[in-house]
């Protein structure tokens, strides 16, 4: 029989209210386990690269004799120790892109040390960045995540039209002003954007530029914070707080644990810096992962009792395709085709749905992961997958139920129910 | 078709029932046959096995000379679709296909039908059935006895030899009555052998030869 025949004799049903309505559930349950596969696979994928990433896996934090601090150096895989100055970048509202206000955009650029050699990779074969010169991300956004809307609430968001390409700016000159009120030792800087590099590679936001470490230094105050307080007298009184921390970057993480020893023995207590937010990513990809498994039993038991029915509901017109000669493979066959086309239109709508909810929670819900350029990709091998796996589900279960029919003589078949 | 010592035992609720006991019989071509008998004498289950359509328990039937208890389900198809033509009591239309796709459906598997004739064959069917003017009806627009014309049209639609009826007018009154049965009646003339299973005496107006089924035995009038 011809593919064109058996195309004819489903042709008459698939407008069914019985098949609709299975393309609708098909769609509702595709797009739900679409989603929790996305989810599972992307928030493991981010948890490895933020597990193993530079600013957290491989960062430590070290308390101790400051004047001790020479010796961390000689640490082995220690790749650089410095004050806990450097730790956290400095915040710039560089004039030069503030002409987007109307958009409620805040310009902020946060500004990086370059703490050691091959930190990042800077285009054109650039190794060091010298005092003055500025290395900024191939796709920057010199703005907050965080956007004025108009009654005055705060949303985040990512204006795509509004990311620069970095190359472009190649050149230009910023002048960073400090806050000399704060500390009346600081210096200002004119940066020059050199190169450019990919922020996607080391999970820093698409607003972090890397500018050098004596620029750093001179700009960034060495008081972390001022407190006050009363003294005995009944006065108030304020104190300078000074960085006294060390933080310092191993080569790798699986030679974290051998450094805190080190450190130890130099008398340094040493804590990891981001320890708890893995814990939290791990959440994300539980959760998920489980709702993945709830969604494909249930997935699995509703279709096959769609079509249990479904075929049950088919004995009398099987009986008399069986009546007019109709072999058992042939009706398997066109059966299974008409299953086959439910769910391969159901999978193409169910796409359309997903890239456009994909669309939507890359852009707007997850404008922080977009922003801290751990981008959400769609997993194509997954949802390639998992269209074979429900395809050969769906004629495995077709077959399964007509040949189960056919344990009946036609004359059964034939009856009205 | 050859009926040789068959008998159908069904077993419902650890009770056996005889339906068919031992019936020999052979029929003759192209002539039109009636068989009648009380309700539950076994004209049902007689004429489902003549059609391939239940096995019987016991005894052998040789359709064209082939003992078809030695086919498998695909020879046995092959035979059912060239050989045999079913009609209903109750039409057994496909409800979701118009009259002409009706009547299309069974030459699909019908390797000799090339598919740029099936329109053309299925309109001349029905046309000789009279129902030229309701091609595109769907059985539901139709009344009773249009319906069984098409189920004829689609009956006839791969020639067979057979065309195997059940009380191919129990749902009509008699004037539709009559004419179903001349329709047939005009078949044997076109080589086609009409095996008829009712209760109506009118039958007896346009049968060669009239059965009787009496619990389970087969016998001339
Ligand atoms: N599938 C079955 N299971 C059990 N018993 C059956 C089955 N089919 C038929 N019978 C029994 O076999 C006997 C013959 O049934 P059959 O349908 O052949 O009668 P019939 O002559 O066609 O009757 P009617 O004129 O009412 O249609 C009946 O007693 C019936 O109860
Ligand atoms: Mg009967």
């Amino acid at each position: 029989m011809r593919f064109l025949d058996r195309l004819f004799i489903i042709s008459h049903r698939l407008k069914t209210k019985q098949n609709i309505l299975l393309g609708i559930i098909m769609v509702f349950l595709f797009v739900v386990l679409m989603i929790a596969i996305t989810a599972s696979i992307e928030f493991s994928r981010i948890k490895n690269r933020y597990m193993s990433s530079l600013f957290t896996g491989q960062s430590l934090i070290a308390y101790g004799d400051s004047n001790n601090s020479f010796k961390i150096d000689e640490i082995d895989h220690v790749l650089t120790s410095v004050s806990d100055k450097f730790r956290n970048p400095i915040s710039a509202d560089f004039e030069e892109f503030s002409n987007n206000s109307d958009l409620g955009l805040e310009v902020a650029v946060e500004l990086y040390p370059y703490l050691y050699p091959d930190e990042i990779e800077i285009s054109d074969g650039i190794k060091d960045i010298k005092p003055g010169e500025m290395v900024c991300p191939k796709e920057f956004y010199p703005y907050s995540l965080y956007r004025t809307e108009d009654g005055g609430n705060y949303s985040e968001a990512v204006i795509k039209s509004q990311i620069i390409d970095g190359e472009s700016l190649i050149g230009q000159e910023y002048y960073y002003e400090s806050d000399k009120e704060w500390d009346s030792s600081l210096k200002d800087a004119t940066l020059k954007i050199v190169g450019t590099y990919d922020n996607k590679a080391v999970n820093l936001p698409m607003n972090a530029c890397f500018i050098n470490r004596d620029t750093f230094d001179e700009i960034k105050s060495d008081i972390s914070a001022m407190v006050g307080y009363i003294d005995e007298n009944g006065e108030e009184k304020f104190e300078y707080q000074y960085y006294n921390a060390q933080f310092i970057i191993v080569d790798d993480v699986k030679n974290r644990d051998y450094v805190i020893d080190e450190l130890a023995n130099i008398g340094f207590t040493a804590e990891s810096t981001y320890t708890t937010d893995s814990s939290q990513i791990l959440i994300l990809i539980v959760v998920p992962l489980f709702i993945f498994c709830i969604t494909a039993i249930i997935v699995l038991t509703v279709i096959y009792n769609f079509i249990r029915k479904k075929i049950t509901y088919y004995h009398q017109f099987i009986g008399v395709l069986k009546s007019l000669g109709y072999s058992n493979k042939e009706i398997i066959r066109s059966l299974s085709l008409e299953n086959i086309v439910i769910c391969f239109v159901s999978y193409i709508i169910t796409l359309i749905i997903y890239s456009l909810v994909f669309y939507t929670i890359s852009t707007d819900l997850f404008a922080e992961f977009y922003y801290s350029s751990f981008s959400i990709n769609i997993p194509y091998l997954s949802i390639i997958i998992l269209f074979v796996v429900l395809m050969v589900y769906i004629v495995f279960i077709t077959k399964y139920r007509i040949n189960r029919l056919f344990k009946n003589d036609i004359s059964v078949l034939l009856k009205e129910d | 078709m050859k009926l040789d010592n068959i008998s159908k035992i069904f077993n419902a609720h650890s009770e056996e029932i005889k339906a068919l006991d031992s019936v020999s019989y052979e029929f003759e071509k192209q002539k039109f046959y009636a068989i009648m008998g009380h309700s539950g004498s076994g004209k049902t289950t007689l004429i489902n096995i003549l059609g391939l359509i239940t096995k019987p328990t016991q005894g052998k039937y040789y359709l064209n000379d082939i003992d078809v208890s030695t086919l498998n389900d695909e020879e046995l198809s092959r035979l059912r679709m060239s050989s045999i033509g079913f009609i209903f009591q109750d039409f057994k239309l496909d409800e979701h296909m118009n009259a002409l796709d009706n009547v299309i459906l069974p030459m699909l598997i019908n390797k000799k039908i090339s598919p740029s004739e099936r329109v053309s064959l299925a309109q001349e069917l029905l046309k000789s059935v009279n129902l030229d003017n309701r091609l595109k009806h769907f059985p539901k627009e139709l009344s009773g006895g249009e319906q069984q014309r098409v189920a004829i049209a689609r009956a006839l639609a791969n020639n067979p030899e057979y065309i195997i009826c059940d009380e191919p007018t129990g749902n009509l009154d008699e004037k539709n009555e009559r004419m179903v049965f001349e329709l047939l009646k005009e078949l044997t003339s076109n080589g086609h052998t009409i095996i008829v299973v009712s209760h109506s005496e009118i039958v007896k107006e346009f049968a060669d030869i009239v059965l009787n089924l009496q619990a389970g035995k087969l016998s001339d009038e």
